[in-house]
C-alpha cells in the first residue's frame, strides 16, 4: 500500500497518534476509524540510535503521510478542520 | 552344400544365395539383393540393426529423440545440475526487506502495513511464508495486537502479540506460516489489529521482512 498522494505530509514530526486523536476529537473532529501514518521504505541505518521505551516516538522519515480511512477502508484525507490541530500538535501537550 | 537365406532382411527383401559354386545361381536372387540394399535402413527385416558402438561420439544430436520419450532410467542418477534447470522451475520467491513506517491508532479492524509482496503468479504450489518485524505499543504492558498475513486482503494467518513491554518499547515478533493458493496472481500482506486502544508501531530501526517461497514441485 504506498499513499504518495493521500493525507497529510508529516515528515519530521514527532507524533503520538493517540494523543493526535484525542486532540482532534477534542476539537471536534470525528475520526472513527483513526490515524496511520505510513512512509516510503526506508534504508537500514546501523548507527540509528533506538528508541527509548517510555519515551516519544522518534521523529517519522521523509514521505510519512497521515491519513485515515473512508467507510470503504480506502485511505483517505482527513477533514479539512483537522488541519489547524494537525499543524498545532506538540507531542506531549494536550488540548 | 545349398542356397541359403539371408538373416537380417525378411519379406520381399529375403535374398537368396548360394554358399558353394555348384549353388544354382538365379538372375532373381541379383534382382532381390539389388531391392534389399536399396531399401535396408537397419530396422528390423531391412538389415543388421546398429549397434551402440555404430555411432561416432557426439553424433547425434536431441532431435534425433523422440520428444518426451526420455524418462528418469536413462538419466544418470546423481547427475542433474542446477544449470539444468530454468530459472524458477522449481521454487519461486519474492521478499519485501525494508524499514517500514507505519503508525496507526485504528482498533477493531485489520490494518494493512507497507510490508507487502511483490505480486506472486503461482502455478499452485504450497507457499511458506516468512515474516518478522518489531513492534511498539503507546499503551505499554498488557496491550494487544494481533499480526496477520494477508492473501489478496483477506488474512490467512494470525499471531497475537501481548506487548508485555514498557511504552513504546519495540518488542520483536515472527512467525511462518504455509499456504495453498490456487495458481494466480497473488499478494501477501503484513497487516496489524489494534486490539487495546492506542498507537500501534512498526519500529523504524528494524528491517521488516516478509518472504514467500513457492515450491512447485
Amino acid at each position: 500500500m504506498t499513499q504518495t498522494d493521500v493525507g497529510t505530509d508529516v515528515s519530521g514530526r514527532v507524533i503520538v497518534l493517540s494523543d493526535l486523536q484525542n486532540d482532534l476529537v477534542a476539537g471536534g473532529v470525528s475520526v472513527p476509524r483513526g490515524l496511520t501514518v505510513i512512509a516510503p521504505p526506508q534504508e537500514f541505518d546501523p548507527n540509528k540510535v533506538p528508541p527509548v521505551p517510555g519515551a516519544l516516538p522518534p521523529p517519522y522519515p521523509d514521505g510519512a503521510r497521515l491519513f485515515t480511512y473512508d467507510d470503504q477502508w480506502q485511505p483517505s484525507d482527513l477533514p479539512p478542520e483537522a488541519g489547524p490541530i494537525v499543524a498545532a500538535y506538540t507531542p506531549g501537550v494536550t488540548t | 552344400m545349398a542356397r541359403q537365406n539371408a538373416t537380417n532382411f525378411s519379406g520381399g527383401l529375403q535374398f537368396p544365395y548360394a554358399t558353394a559354386a555348384t549353388d544354382l545361381f538365379k538372375k532373381e536372387d541379383v534382382q532381390t539383393l539389388a531391392l534389399a540394399v536399396d531399401q535396408h535402413d537397419h530396422s528390423a527385416g531391412k538389415g543388421l540393426l546398429l549397434p551402440n558402438g555404430a555411432f561416432a561420439d557426439n553424433t547425434l544430436n536431441g532431435s534425433k529423440l523422440i520428444d518426451g520419450t526420455v524418462t528418469s532410467a536413462k538419466i544418470a542418477d546423481g547427475t542433474i545440475v542446477a544449470a539444468d534447470l530454468a530459472a524458477d522451475a522449481v521454487t519461486q520467491w519474492v521478499t519485501y526487506e525494508a524499514i517500514a513506517t507505519f503508525s496507526s491508532t485504528v482498533t477493531g479492524s485489520y490494518v494493512p502495513t507497507p510490508v507487502t509482496l511483490p505480486a506472486l503468479m503461482t502455478t499452485g504450489g504450497r507457499l511458506q511464508l516468512w515474516c518478522s518485524f518489531a513492534l511498539a505499543h503507546s499503551a505499554g504492558p498488557g496491550a494487544l495486537v494481533r499480526a496477520a498475513i494477508m492473501r489478496d486482503g483477506s488474512a490467512v494467518a494470525a499471531l497475537s502479540i501481548y506487548h508485555n513491554a514498557a511504552v513504546n518499547q519495540v518488542i520483536p515478533c515472527s512467525f511462518v506460516f504455509s499456504d495453498l493458493p490456487a495458481a494466480g496472481a497473488h499478494t501477501y500482506t503484513l497487516a496489524l489489529y489494534n486490539v487495546t486502544a492506542g498507537t500501534m508501531s512498526l519500529d523504524g530501526g528494524t528491517t521488516a521482512s516478509m518472504i514467500a517461497t513457492e515450491f512447485k514441485r
